[in-house]
Formats: C-alpha cells, sequence, structure tokens
C-alpha cells in the first residue's frame, strides 16, 4: 500500500461516522436525480405504449388543412412558405392505388404467368416530400438509394412488403389511383362520401421504378408503399386526398403562435406522440422535477463540503506534519484526492441503492413525473443517464471534498503544526458560499430557460416576472452578505429572552455566534434557501388546489354528473328525473374538430342564460345553430374571444360559427377543460351524432338539494355497469383536489430528502463549531459546567439558527411564491393566485426549528463527552 | 546498523551548494528573522551565525520566547529567514524552493515535537513505517530497520496500538523511533520533554541520546530545562534572539552546576 492509500483509507476507516455522512450526502443527491431522471423516462415510455402511437416521424408540427385536396401539382402552400415561424416543412398523404400487372402472354408456363395472379392488389401509398427522411426521420434506407427527386417516377418499399410483394429493387410497379368511398354526414344522414364531378376522376396509371428498401423503424414499419409527393400528386389528381404537412419551427417559434396565425385555413397540433409529457404544463411540471433534484444534488455537495471542512478542522495539524515529515503538496494532493474518490465511489454504490429504493417506493405508490395515478407498465434504466448523472454526482462529491483539504495543503508548515488555530480564523468554505449565494440569483433566468419551453407573445411578460425574483433572491442574499452583523444580531435577540431560562449557556452561545459569523451565514443560508424551496413548491401545490377548488365549484357547484352505460334518452330521462334534479343533459354527442365540440339543447342553454349573461339575440344565434359556447381553457389557447369568428372542418367544408360566450359553467365532464358547445340541432346536421342515446349526463340540482344524498340514490336507481359512475359536485371536487395533492407528492420525497441533507449539513456545522471550540469547552468543563450544559448550550445555539433560518424562509418564500405563482398563471393560463396567511409564516419557522433542534441533538449529545480532557491533549 | 548517511533525490535537488565552517553539517551565517507585521518590535533571531558539527547531540536552550523555536524550525528548513543563510550539509537551505526543501526534509531530517504529532489515524507501526513509505520502499515493514527500531526504542508490542492507546512517553518513543528510522543526517527535537513527567522525560532524552551514540546521527534539541542540557555535546545558549560562541559549553556530558552557573552568569 503506499502512502496515499494508507492515508486515504485509515483517514476513511478512522471517523466513521463522517465518512458515511459524506457518503450519504452524495447518495442522496445521486439516488434523488437518478430515481427522478429514471421514473420520468418510464413514465413518458408508458405514455407512449398507452397511447399506441405509431409514429411516422418527428415534426414540430402537424398541419392539416380544412378543406381536402392538394394544391397544384403538390406545390407547396403560398402561407407555409412564407410563414416566419416555419423553418422547413414538408409534405405527406395516403392515398390507395391498384397495382397493375399486364395480363400473362398467351401460352406462358404457369410460372410465368404467377405475376397474373396479383392483379388488382390493392396498395396504400404514402406520398412524403423530400425532406421527409433528412429533417422529419421518417425512414432510413436499407438496401439501394432515396428518391433522385420529388417528381421521380421512383418507389421505396418497407423491406417486409416488398418480399410480401415479391419485388426486389429495380422492378417496375404500375399503379393506378383509386377513389375513396368513406362515410360522412349530410343534412344529419350518414351517406356515402363518393365524390363526384371533375375531382373524383382517377387518373391514369404510371410506372414507377423500386429504387429502395426501408429499413424498419417509423414508415418502415409500416404497410404502405412510399412515392414521391409531387409523383403522388400526378398520380392522384383528380382524387381527393387529405394532405398534412409536416412542420419545423424556427428558433423560439412557438406552435400555438402559428395556429392562431392560420386557424382560417388550417388546424395546426403537436403529433400526438409528440405530445406525451410535452404539453407545455407537463413539459414544466416534469422541468421543474429535474431542477428540484438537482438542488437536492447540490444540497448533497454542500453537505459534503461541510463535512470535509469538519475534517479540515480536524487534519488540518496532520497536514502540517506529514509536510514537515517530507510529504509534498503534490502527494498530500493525491492521498486527498484517492479519499475523496474512494467516498465518491461509496457514495455512488449507496446512491444506486437508494435510487434503486426510491424508484420502487414511487412505483409502488403510483407516483410519477407526470402526476399521480399514473402506474408505470414498463420499468427499464435509461442506462446512460443513469450513469451521467452518477458520473456528474462523483464529479460534484470529488470537488466538494477536494477543495478544503486543497486549500489546506497551502497552509505554511508552521501555521498547520500549530494547531490550525490560524487556518481556522477564516472559514475555509466562504468564498465558495459567496460564489453560491452571488451566483444563485444569475442562475434563476437560465433555470427557468430550462423548465419552460418557449411562450411566444407571453414570453417578455414571464421573463419580467423572472428577473424581479432573480431581483429579489438577489436582495436577499446581498443584504446577508453586506450587513454582516444581521445574523448575529438576530440571533443574539433570540438567545436573549432564553437567557432567563439558561443564563450561562445563551451567553455562550450567543458568544459562538458572534466568534464564527462566516460559518453561521453559511449554515443560516442553506437552511433558509432549502426551507423557503419547500415552501415555495407547496404555495404553488396550494395555488393550483386552490384553483380547481374555484373552478370545480364554478363548473361543477350544483350539478351531478352521472356516466353510465348507453342509455336511450328517454329512459335516462326518467331513471334520472327525481324530485330533485332540475334539468337533464346529455353530453355524449361529441367529435373532435380536433378540439371536442359538443352538443347541447337550446332550451338548456336558454335555462342557464342568466347565469352566463347571454342575451336574447345570442341565445336565438346558438338555437339557430350559428353560434359556440367556448371553455375558458380552449379559448385562452387559441387566442379567441367572444363574438370573433371559428372556422370548424365539416363533412360539408369548412363551416364558420361565431363565439356567442366563453365560460367553464357548462359541460364540466369528465375533466377536459378544452372544449366547445354547439347546438344539439346543428351538431346532428353536420356530423351525423345526436343525443338520442348517451353515457354521460349532467344533472342540474334544484337549490338545496344535498348531492351526497342523490348520488347514493341514484346508485340504487341506476343499472350497474362497469364503468357507471356517479359523482356529485363534491365527490368530484375531493376527487381533483386529491389527485392534485399526489401529483406534488413526487416534490415532497424530493423536497423533504434535500431537507434531510440541509439537517446533515447543520448538523455538520454545529460539529465543526464544536471541534473549533473544544479547548474552549474543555476549559468551560474544568470551570464546572456539566456535559449537560455543554449540550443545552448547543440545542440553544440550534434553537436560535433554526429560529433565524425560518424567518428568513419564510421572509424569502412570501415574495418569490407570488412572483412563480403569476409566472406559472401565465405560461399555464390557469387563474392561480398567491395570498399570504399566518400559516404561511408559520410553518417554515416550524419546519427550520425542527431541522435545527433534530440536527443538533447528536453533537449536543457528544459535546460534554469531546470537551473531557480536551486541556490536556492540545496546547 | 550501518552508518550509511541515506543520500537520497534530495541531494540531487539541490539548488545550491556552499562549503560550510569547518566541516560543519548544520550552518547558520547571519541569520535575522522578523514576523511580518511586528516592525516595530526586535526581531526573534538577530545576527544568529552558528556551525553544528555532525555525529554530535546538540542542545539549545533559552528562555520562553527567546526565539529557540523559530531557530530549529530554519535550522531544519520548515521556515525561511528575513534574511541570512543556512545550511545543511552543504546545502543552501534558503536557496531552495519548497518543494526541494520538503524533498531534503524528507531524506535528511527527522523532527521529535514537543506534543508528539503522531498521525492520530496510523497504528504505531504505521507512524513507524511513514518515513520508510516516503523513502520509495513500498514493504517497510520487511525492511531490516523497521525491526531493529522498534527493538531499540522497545515498540515491539506496541506496534499495532492507536497513538490515542499509548503513554506520553511510549508516544514521543515513537516520535524519536520514527524521526531516526530513515537514517536522516540530522534529528531536530522541540522541548521534546515538556510535555512529560521527570521519569518519562530522562528515558525521553536517554533515548535520544541512543540515537547519537548507536545510531551516530546528530540530534538538535532546543528546551529550557538544564536537565536536558546535560546530555548535550555542544550547548549554546540564546538570549534576546542572539547566539555568542563565547557563552557556548562543550565537551558533554556537561555537569548540571555548570550549566545552572551559565544561565545564572547570563542572566537567564
Amino acid at each position: 500500500m503506499n502512502i496515499a492509500s494508507m492515508l486515504a483509507w485509515r483517514s476513511l476507516a478512522s471517523r466513521p461516522a463522517r465518512s458515511f455522512t459524506a457518503a450519504l450526502g452524495i447518495a442522496v443527491g445521486i439516488a434523488t436525480v437518478v430515481s427522478v431522471q429514471v421514473v420520468d423516462h418510464n413514465t413518458i415510455l408508458t405514455q407512449q405504449l398507452k397511447s399506441q402511437v405509431a409514429v411516422l416521424g418527428h415534426p414540430d408540427v402537424e398541419i392539416k388543412p380544412h378543406a381536402t385536396g392538394l394544391p397544384d401539382g403538390g406545390a407547396a402552400p403560398a402561407e407555409l412558405a412564407g410563414d416566419r415561424d416555419l423553418a422547413v416543412f414538408c409534405g405527406l398523404f395516403y392515398g390507395h392505388a391498384e397495382r397493375v400487372v399486364a395480363a400473362p402472354p398467351p401460352g406462358a408456363t404457369p410460372a410465368e404467368s404467377d405475376g397474373a395472379e396479383r392483379h388488382g392488389v390493392d396498395l396504400t401509398t404514402l406520398a412524403l416530400g423530400p425532406l421527409a427522411a433528412s429533417a422529419f426521420g421518417a425512414y432510413s434506407i436499407s438496401e439501394g438509394r432515396d428518391f433522385a427527386a420529388a417528381d421521380a417516377r421512383e418507389l421505396l418499399l418497407p423491406e417486409r412488403l416488398a418480399a410480401e410483394l415479391g419485388l426486389a429493387i429495380g422492378d417496375s410497379v404500375t399503379l393506378q389511383s383509386v377513389v375513396p368511398v368513406r362515410e360522412g354526414c349530410r343534412d344529419g344522414k350518414v351517406v356515402r362520401l363518393k365524390p363526384s364531378g371533375p375531382q373524383a376522376t382517377p387518373g391514369a396509371p404510371l410506372a414507377f421504378t423500386l429504387v429502395g428498401l426501408l429499413g424498419p423503424g417509423n414508415v418502415g414499419s409500416q404497410p404502405v408503399a412510399v412515392l414521391p409527393f409531387e409523383s403522388a400528386a400526378q398520380l392522384y389528381a383528380g382524387v381527393p386526398v387529405q394532405p398534412t404537412w409536416w412542420g419545423r419551427l424556427a428558433d423560439g417559434a412557438v406552435w400555438q403562435d402559428l395556429a392562431q396565425r392560420l386557424k382560417e385555413r388550417y388546424v395546426v397540433e403537436k403529433p400526438k406522440g409528440a405530445m406525451i409529457g410535452e404539453r407545455i404544463d407537463q413539459k414544466a411540471f416534469r422541468k421543474s422535477l429535474g431542477i428540484t433534484s438537482c438542488l437536492a444534488l447540490l444540497l448533497g455537495l454542500f453537505v459534503i463540503y461541510n463535512a470535509f471542512s469538519m475534517a479540515l478542522v480536524e487534519r488540518v495539524r496532520e497536514i502540517g506534519l506529514l509536510r514537515a515529515l517530507g510529504l509534498t503538496r503534490g502527494e498530500i494532493a493525491r492521498a486527498v484526492l484517492l479519499e475523496g474518490l474512494l467516498l465518491a465511489i461509496g457514495g455512488a454504490l449507496l446512491g444506486g441503492m437508494l435510487s434503486v429504493a426510491l424508484v420502487g417506493l414511487m412505483n409502488l405508490l403510483n407516483i410519477t413525473t407526470l402526476g399521480a395515478n399514473k402506474p408505470l407498465q414498463i420499468l427499464e434504466v435509461p442506462w446512460p443517464t443513469v450513469l451521467g448523472v452518477t458520473a456528474l454526482g462523483m464529479l460534484f462529491a470529488l470537488f466538494g471534498m477536494a477543495s478544503p483539504l486543497l486549500r489546506a495543503r497551502h497552509l505554511s508548515v508552521l501555521e498547520a503544526l500549530r494547531a490550525g488555530r490560524l487556518a481556522l480564523r477564516a472559514d475555509p468554505g466562504f468564498s465558495l458560499r459567496v460564489g453560491l449565494l452571488l451566483g444563485t440569483p444569475l442562475m434563476i433566468p437560465l433555470v427557468f430557460a430550462l423548465v419552460t419551453p418557449p411562450l411566444g407573445e407571453r414570453q417578455s411578460q414571464v421573463q419580467g416576472l423572472i428577473l424581479m425574483l432573480a431581483g429579489v433572491v438577489a436582495a436577499f442574499f446581498l443584504l446577508l452578505l453586506a450587513v454582516p452583523g444581521l445574523i448575529h444580531r438576530l440571533v443574539g435577540a433570540v438567545l436573549w429572552p432564553l437567557r432567563l431560562a439558561l443564563p450561562i449557556e445563551a451567553r455562550l452561545a450567543a458568544a459562538a455566534v458572534r466568534g464564527a459569523r462566516q460559518r453561521v451565514l453559511g449554515t443560516l443560508t442553506g437552511l433558509a434557501v432549502v426551507v423557503a424551496a419547500v415552501f415555495v413548491v407547496r404555495a404553488v401545490n396550494d395555488g393550483f388546489l386552490d384553483e380547481i377548488d374555484r373552478f370545480s365549484q364554478r363548473a361543477a357547484g350544483g350539478r351531478l354528473f352521472v356516466r353510465t352505460r348507453a342509455l336511450p334518452r328517454d329512459e335516462a330521462l326518467r331513471l334520472l328525473s327525481l324530485p330533485e334534479v332540475a334539468r337533464v343533459d346529455c353530453l355524449s354527442a361529441e367529435v373532435l374538430v380536433p378540439f371536442p365540440l359538443r352538443g347541447l339543447r337550446a332550451a338548456s342553454l336558454q335555462a342557464e342564460a342568466a347565469r352566463l349573461r347571454l342575451s336574447d339575440a345570442a341565445l336565438a344565434d346558438f338555437a339557430r345553430g350559428e353560434s359556440l359556447l367556448l371553455s375558458n381553457f380552449l379559448a385562452e389557447q387559441m387566442g379567441w374571444r367572444s363574438g370573433d369568428l371559428v372556422t370548424v372542418p365539416t363533412f360539408s367544408g369548412p363551416q364558420e360559427f361565431r363565439i356567442a360566450a366563453i365560460s367553464d359553467e357548462l359541460g364540466y365532464w369528465p375533466d377536459d377543460r378544452r372544449f366547445a358547445l354547439v347546438e344539439m340541432g346543428r351538431l346532428d346536421e353536420l356530423f351525423c351524432v345526436d343525443d338520442s342515446q348517451g353515457r354521460h349526463f349532467i344533472l342540474t340540482l334544484k337549490p338545496g338539494s344535498d348531492g351526497r344524498a342523490l348520488e347514493r340514490e341514484l346508485a340504487a336507481r341506476l343499472p350497474d355497469s362497469p364503468d357507471r359512475q356517479i359523482r356529485s359536485a363534491e365527490t368530484l371536487t375531493d376527487f381533483y383536489l386529491a389527485d392534485g395533492r399526489r401529483d406534488f407528492y413526487v416534490f415532497d420525497v424530493i423536497l423533504w430528502s434535500t431537507a434531510a441533507l440541509a439537517a446533515i449539513g447543520l448538523l455538520n456545522s454545529l460539529t465543526i463549531a464544536l471541534l473549533e471550540r473544544q479547548r474552549e469547552i474543555g476549559l468551560l468543563r474544568t470551570l464546572g459546567l456539566t456535559a449537560r450544559q455543554i449540550g443545552r448550550m448547543l440545542m440553544a445555539e440550534a434553537l436560535a439558527l433554526g429560529v433565524v433560518g425560518g424567518v428568513l424562509a419564510a421572509l424569502l418564500a412570501a415574495p418569490v411564491s407570488k412572483l412563480v405563482l403569476d409566472a406559472v398563471r401565465v405560461i399555464s393560463r390557469l387563474d392561480l393566485r398567491y395570498w399570504f396567511t399566518p400559516a404561511r409564516f408559520a410553518a417554515p419557522l416550524l419546519a427550520a426549528i425542527a431541522i435545527a433542534l433534530l440536527a443538533a441533538w447528536w453533537p449536543a449529545r457528544r459535546g460534554g463527552r469531546v470537551a473531557e480532557g480536551a486541556l490536556n491533549r492540545h496546547e | 546498523m550501518a552508518d550509511a548517511t541515506h543520500h537520497s533525490s534530495a541531494s540531487s535537488s539541490s539548488s545550491a551548494r556552499a562549503p560550510t565552517s569547518s566541516g560543519a553539517l548544520i550552518e547558520a551565517r547571519n541569520v535575522f528573522r522578523l514576523y511580518p507585521g511586528a516592525r516595530d518590535t526586535a526581531p526573534v533571531l538577530q545576527d544568529v551565525s552558528l556551525a553544528l558539527p555532525e555525529g554530535k547531540f546538540i542542545v539549545i536552550m533559552g528562555p520562553s520566547g527567546s526565539g529557540k523555536s523559530t531557530l530549529l524550525h530554519l535550522l531544519c528548513g520548515l521556515d525561511l529567514p528575513s534574511s541570512g543563510q543556512i545550511f545543511l550539509a552543504g546545502q543552501e537551505l534558503t536557496a531552495m524552493d519548497d518543494e526541494a526543501r520538503t524533498q531534503l526534509r524528507r531524506a535528511w531530517v527527522g523532527f521529535v515535537f514537543q506534543f508528539y504529532n503522531l498521525v492520530p489515524n496510523l497504528t504505531v507501526g504505521e507512524n513507524l513505517a511513514l518515513p520508510l513509505l516516503l523513502q520509495g520502499i513500498t514493504d517497510p515493514r520487511k525492511d531490516p530497520r523497521y525491526e531493529e527500531i522498534a527493538r531499540l526504542f522497545g515498540l515491539q508490542d506496541k506496534l499495532g496500538r492507536r497513538p490515542h492507546e499509548l503513554s506520553g512517553g511510549e508516544m514521543q518513543r515513537t516520535s524519536i523511533a520514527r524521526a531516526v528510522i530513515h537514517q536522516p543526517r540530522a534529528v531536530f527535537a522541540d522541548e521534546p520533554t515538556g510535555n512529560l513527567s521527570t521519569k518519562a522525560g530522562l528515558e525521553v532524552m536517554e533515548h535520544l541520546k541512543k540515537a547519537v551514540d548507536l545510531l551516530h546521527r546528530t540530534v538538535v534539541l532546543v528546551t529550557h530545562n538544564p536537565r536536558d542540557a546535560r546530555f548535550a555535546d555542544e550547548l549554546h545558549f540564546l538570549k534576546d534572539g542572539r547566539i555568542d560562541p563565547a557563552w557556548s559549553l562543550r565537551g558533554g556530558p556537561l555537569d548540571e552546576h555548570r550549566i545552572h552557573a551559565r544561565l545564572e552568569e547570563l542572566g537567564i
């Protein structure tokens, strides 16, 4: 064993508690980030599996024209080509074709006539623009080559389909377009929508040469023949096809802005697969989780740093001795780094085990990164992420460990040999702490950029709020740094009344705080930041819960929601019409255009007219089927206002409706906030969907009715079915509030483990204080102070630190919570509010005191024992 | 044990060489030492010149605050003078950088401190082996010097113990053993009996004397205790930061009365 290994190993083994604490700090930090990453990875996989999305390519947006048909010759639409938010785009459309094979020549052998048996084979074709593969990853060529040009008479086939059709590269395939026959709705009647006139004439057969085979994945996994867009446009000339345009957004562009700009002629959407976990609120939620877990990792570093600052206090004389004996600075650095590396490896291994436990626990409790109650169906380890996070954690830890001890190696030998007292007058972590404090406000805008996707028109509004937030945090830290006496005066003020009960202990504790301002500042800021972070997240959670509560009152108040097996309307009315029920509405008639458009009878709206403040003219418009009612969320998302015109694609072509009102007070079922209502007869006329039979019913109750009692009564009355649900407004509100709370459990897990790390940091800080003051405590013990009094002195110091840390946390949490909620409100478009209550001040205070007292318990117990004989052992 | 002068990389790493007076192992020439920020006060050491021969037990005596420890730290290369030169085995310490002085200490110097300064995490055996490890010996326990020194200083049955399990005398014995095991040219001892009982102190001094008589090391010891000074072959007196060769006593072992008389004469 060389000297570096011997010193490193002995140092670790001789201080098992310190080594374990440091390893635990690394482990908790790594485990928190890793478990969040693993759960996030599997959450997305599970949601993809559940949605069964067959992904063809990876565009940012899909742009679908309201009207069918291709632009002339398959040319790019001018609106898209000129749009500032679209960097590139590419068209695609499906079609049906018949493969034409010449009849076998007379006298051909059975083998030669084999091809004739395939005459008339139907093929689904997919026309793709030239950028489909390169810009959108639609396919990869496994054999042969890609299209030579967008108008080349060439064909690509997935390997499997080519084998099924018996085709090889170089073969020629002649295709004849087929006019599709679809079912649709004309004047309330389901009809076969075979187009007539010039738009319904198939073109002449065209010959295509098979030039390449597609490997599996995306288009290569679909049973389609791929054609160049412009050639396909010629093949399908005269046949109504529905093109879609894939778009890649320009830097900083927001798809909702594009959607609003193109809404007259196109529907712009995010691809279904890409939307999983990528909705703006989901993305912010997931990213916030990632950032919060990184906070845990940083706190882990803080703990390690403190643990090793403690080691520095203990070992500064040892380092001096080793230097005196002839160890060079490099050799000491090697020993220190080796020790750090061993701890980092130990911490990473422990972190791995903790990660498994945390992921298992989150899986058991159905906690995912898209909220609770979405059980994982897949559990795999994203190794590159896990290994990357672990390596990063180890690097952080190594830095945290090595930094204080590497500073120590620069001490002069004599300074170190003089028991390190000279070295300890300067806090070794001070500059790092100052750096962290001043760096934090600067990091906030960066973190914001990572957490949220581009916000388009709202970007500047949110940026303003984020800058204010950074300003508040900076002002908080600058105040602490610029007024260095503030902290010890506050702590002294807290200790003052304690003098009545603990006259000696409180005085000594105050003196200790005065003598270690930098240590106290570092410890208190760490504690305050963590506790403030916990309560900011709680305030955001409370803001969401409050919004859910208010929304539920508005949307569901005085109503009862029933889901049952499909029932004829008359039967449903008979079953549901109880004396307490004023009205029964069926909201089962629904189509996607692409937002949910539901049918509502005009009479029902008439009954709600006063509540919605609808004019007679607006009611008349709705009754004629000329207007829509929109939910707040849909209107916010699309930027629609009352009186605007909305274009809805129908079987009869695009139809325009005027927005009569925007309200959440109708149609709250099951929990989709994004919907529109149209007069039932009009919905039937356009889409052949009515409410003659339904599964979803809303019961409007007479004033004073007991919703929960009615729930029970209906449960006995309605036929049983597996998916039957009867929910009063109260039950629904409780359900969604509980769901909202569960969504935030994962934050609680992370933040409380971070708080545990803060407690370990505080414990280290108090232990450092204990070691620094060994001689002083030894003297006090000699003078007659009992071990219990020493313990009480440390507890008094911890109590004062907890109170001041808690007050600071509360003072920081209040404005930060308000600004964060304001920013989230702008981002999510939900009506989130912040309000201050005494409880919101008391909770951080009590939490900080509890953390401080828990952290002080062990050093307080140890204090008396450590001090015994300290005078004899040291100069 | 062979009386080998163990030349290591330190000899090749020296940056300056100069002849010492009359073949002295250690020499100080016109050394001044001031502490930063203490301009108004007198220097701790004032124009100290001293030549110490090899293979002798040299004691430097003086009252508290006279600059004994400062001089010792300068002579062994732990500290640098404000002006003047220090030579160790012909190599000028004052012209070397920190790395070179460290290498020289590693090879040619042993230390005994008042507060033992054993590495608390290491066992007695590991503390003993430390200088050999620093010499690049990968398995010091197999080195014949390890067992021989342990036997010579009565530590054979304590090699597995940790420092806090030893008495003060045992800790200081371990410290002396560690100081001589790698056969340094000089052993520097700073008040090695200051923290021990009279009996343990006497035992420690006898062990240091062994280092000179049996192992042929040079020992430079600073003390304020005339009892310790009796062991000296050469005794120098330091008063108010000055050393006068005329004050020195030579030809030890010295009589304690003679030492007291010189102390009285100097008003120490």
